[in-house]
């Protein structure tokens, strides 16, 4: 018995749906490893650089002339430039302090809470309204964080979990300059590690900055 | 035959406009309430006219955003104007989503079948929200940074998802990167999403049509009136009346410029006020950066509400848990609101916030339950209203009669 001209043939019909959808699912399948793209490549250095810390003209900075619990915010990028630390002289004796007096520090700026900059988080010289007794800390006034530069930027409030990190600077007393040559403590915040996530710095010094008023 | 009908003749014999599907819709939708979706769509074609105008001007990049917005500000012929009325719109868009909303939640407009225009409204406020974030950051102020920052690093905590969310903003974590990255999602993603969206909704909308006030029991229309020229007028004439109102208000307050970011100014870091209440609540202790868990439990409790809220009336005097929670919830808001702007950054202690949000819960269910008990009875339609337990056979019976209802009513209307 021959088929009529215009039956349907359903099987045929089935066959090529599944065609389609396979292909369509091959297809889609082929797609989705190219989202991984939208993840950018990471940049950023093998190894903690040593950077020499420098003013604006390139002189390397003289330890001994750094300005003691200065109120006005100085940083430097370290060791990505997209990594600002604040630089301290606290004027006296400090656990990891360097330089001279052993008073010079130097702390990540991003806040390990969530991420805020100077001078949202900003250092507070002796004399300034006290925090849980303290009347010299870091604050971050994003959330209220509150961290102890004369311990290693140990917690003093929450709601932060982690202490800031805390720049490894070294000290040569016959030229009285410093490097900044590793990373202590936690990882910088918005970085899975302190190496990756940013531009490398160029050439192997760290310009010191100062905020100013725009 | 004028020239006119000649040169509408030739077009429409081309383009088919008059066989466009718009519906007559019924009388009682010539109401507001029934608008605030429309307000928000004018909202839109708003935001795209001033941002396309914006963007002639504005120069993304960590050296150029600031200057370019000043630029705009102080050099271009109305750029003032300009900026400000793209400011002031996404605010007014944000409260018109709240607005639109609790407009739909308290008539129990997310019922059957509209429960997917209800989701895909909830994605699109995210969308919004989303916008209003990546375009604050835009001008690459002190505070617009800090609130980025933030706001990327809520992100990376979200589960599964979070570092691709995070890495979605900063790219490879330089400045350039993260500039193009917001800008794409500010003007192209973001947008275009939120357009694909609206048309789903809007057609969800043009087949469910709109819910019925809810003193009416069934899906019944009534009179209609004609889309042209009744709705077209009134569309025409809200959309005009909200841009007015904008750019009226953004001429006389203009928003001062807060400062560039890396200056030494010290300004409260703050997030736009839509974000103050989660900002707070940042502040209660143990909650700090898992607030994250909060906001996707609420997002998808309101996504899923269809489907646990399942009585068959839409009437919120017969909805008295569904009406408690959500109003609880806009309590919340607006505390938090103003407690973040009063004392921004202030660590609460769990024995302070605890009892004042149990406080407000047992309040709003309070007062809800009492009046629901007090005045179910002298209800309109009487010992019928008692569609809020679930396991009442009752129910899923009328629930069927109603499905009929709905088919007969098609059937009717149909032209
Ligand atoms: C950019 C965002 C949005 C736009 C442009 C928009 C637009 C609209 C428009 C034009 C309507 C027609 C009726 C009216 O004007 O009220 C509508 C209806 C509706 N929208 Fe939205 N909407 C948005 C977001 C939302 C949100 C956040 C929700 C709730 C979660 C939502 C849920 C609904 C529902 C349930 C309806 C049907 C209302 C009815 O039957 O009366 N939409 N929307
Ligand atoms: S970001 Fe510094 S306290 Fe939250």
């Amino acid at each position: 018995m021959s088929k009529k001209e215009n039956e349907i043939d359903l099987s045929r019909r089935k066959f090529l749906k599944m065609v389609s959808i396979g292909s369509a699912v091959v297809a889609l399948g082929a797609f989705a490893p190219s989202l991984s793209y939208i993840v950018a490549p990471t940049i950023g250095v093998s190894e903690f650089p040593a950077l020499t810390l420098v003013d604006s003209s390139g002189n390397p900075i003289k330890a001994s002339t750094i300005a003691v619990n200065n109120p006005q915010i100085v940083l430097f990028d370290y060791p990505l430039l997209n990594e600002p630390n604040f630089l301290l002289n606290l004027g006296k004796s400090v656990p990891g302090g360097v330089g001279p007096q052993n008073s010079i520090v130097a702390y990540s700026a991003i806040c390990e809470h969530l991420g805020c900059l100077p001078p949202s988080i900003k250092f507070y010289p002796p004399g300034s309204p006290p925090i849980d007794g303290y009347t010299s800390y870091i604050h971050c006034s994003c959330h209220g964080s509150t961290f102890d530069p004369f311990n290693r930027c140990s917690i003093i409030t929450s709601p932060t979990t982690k202490p800031q990190p805390m720049v490894v600077l070294t000290y040569d007393s016959s030229t009285d300059t410093l490097q900044a040559v590793k990373m202590n403590g936690p990882v910088i915040y918005g970085h899975t590690d302190d190496l990756t996530g940013g531009s490398p710095p160029k050439g192997n010094t760290a310009p010191v900055t100062t905020l100013n008023n725009q | 035959m004028s020239f006119f009908d000649i040169i509408w003749n030739w077009i429409d014999s081309r383009a088919h406009i008059s066989d466009i599907p718009l519906k007559a819709m019924p009388e009682y939708t010539m109401d507001i309430s029934y608008w605030t979706g429309g307000l928000l769509a004018a909202a839109f074609i708003f935001q795209a006219i001033t941002g396309v105008l914006l963007m002639l001007y504005y120069t993304p990049g960590a050296s150029t955003a600031y200057s370019s917005t000043q630029y705009i500000i102080n050099k271009v012929p109305f750029g003032i104007i300009l900026l400000n009325a793209h400011l002031y719109m996404a605010y007014v868009m944000i409260l018109l989503i709240f607005i639109h909303f609790f407009r739909n939640y308290y008539i129990g407009a997310y019922k059957k079948p509209r429960e997917l225009a209800w989701i895909i409204g909830i994605l699109m406020a995210l969308v919004v929200v989303g916008s209003g974030f990546t375009g604050y950051f835009l001008p690459y102020t002190e505070v617009s940074v800090d609130a980025t920052d933030v706001g990327v690093g809520l992100a990376s905590k979200f589960p599964l998802i979070g570092n691709f969310l995070a890495s979605l903003i900063t790219g490879n974590g330089t400045i350039s990167s993260e500039f193009g990255r917001m800008l794409d999602l500010h003007i192209l993603i973001l947008p275009a999403i939120l357009m694909l969206l609206f048309g789903i909704h809007m057609y969800l909308y043009e087949k469910n049509e709109a819910t019925p006030p809810v003193s009416m029991k069934t899906e019944q229309k009534g009179s209609t009136l004609s889309w042209v020229p009744t709705f077209l007028s009134y569309t025409a004439g809200i959309t005009l009346i909200l841009w007015g109102f904008v750019i009226v208000i953004a001429s006389v307050f203009p928003v001062p410029l807060a400062p560039e970011a890396g200056s030494s100014v010290i300004v409260q870091a703050m997030p736009e006020w839509y974000l103050v209440a989660p900002y707070k609540v940042i502040d209660f202790v143990p909650i700090s950066s898992n607030i994250i868990y909060i906001l996707l439990v609420i997002v998808i409790f309101y996504m899923l509400v269809p489907f646990f809220d399942r009585s068959e009336s839409r009437d919120p005097k017969d909805r008295p848990f569904f009406v408690s929670i959500v109003t609880v919830n806009l309590d919340y808001f607006i505390l938090f609101t103003i407690w973040g702007y009063l004392q921004p950054a202030v660590q609460v202690q769990p024995v302070v916030w605890i009892p004042i949000m149990l406080g407000i819960i047992a309040f709003n269910f309070g007062l809800t339950y009492g009046l629901y008990y007090k005045y179910r009875k002298v209800t309109p339609t009487g010992s019928e209203r008692n569609s809020f337990t679930h396991s009442n056979t009752k129910n899923k019976k009328q629930h069927f009669s109603d499905a009929s209802d709905c088919n007969d009513k098609k059937e009717g209307v149909d032209k």
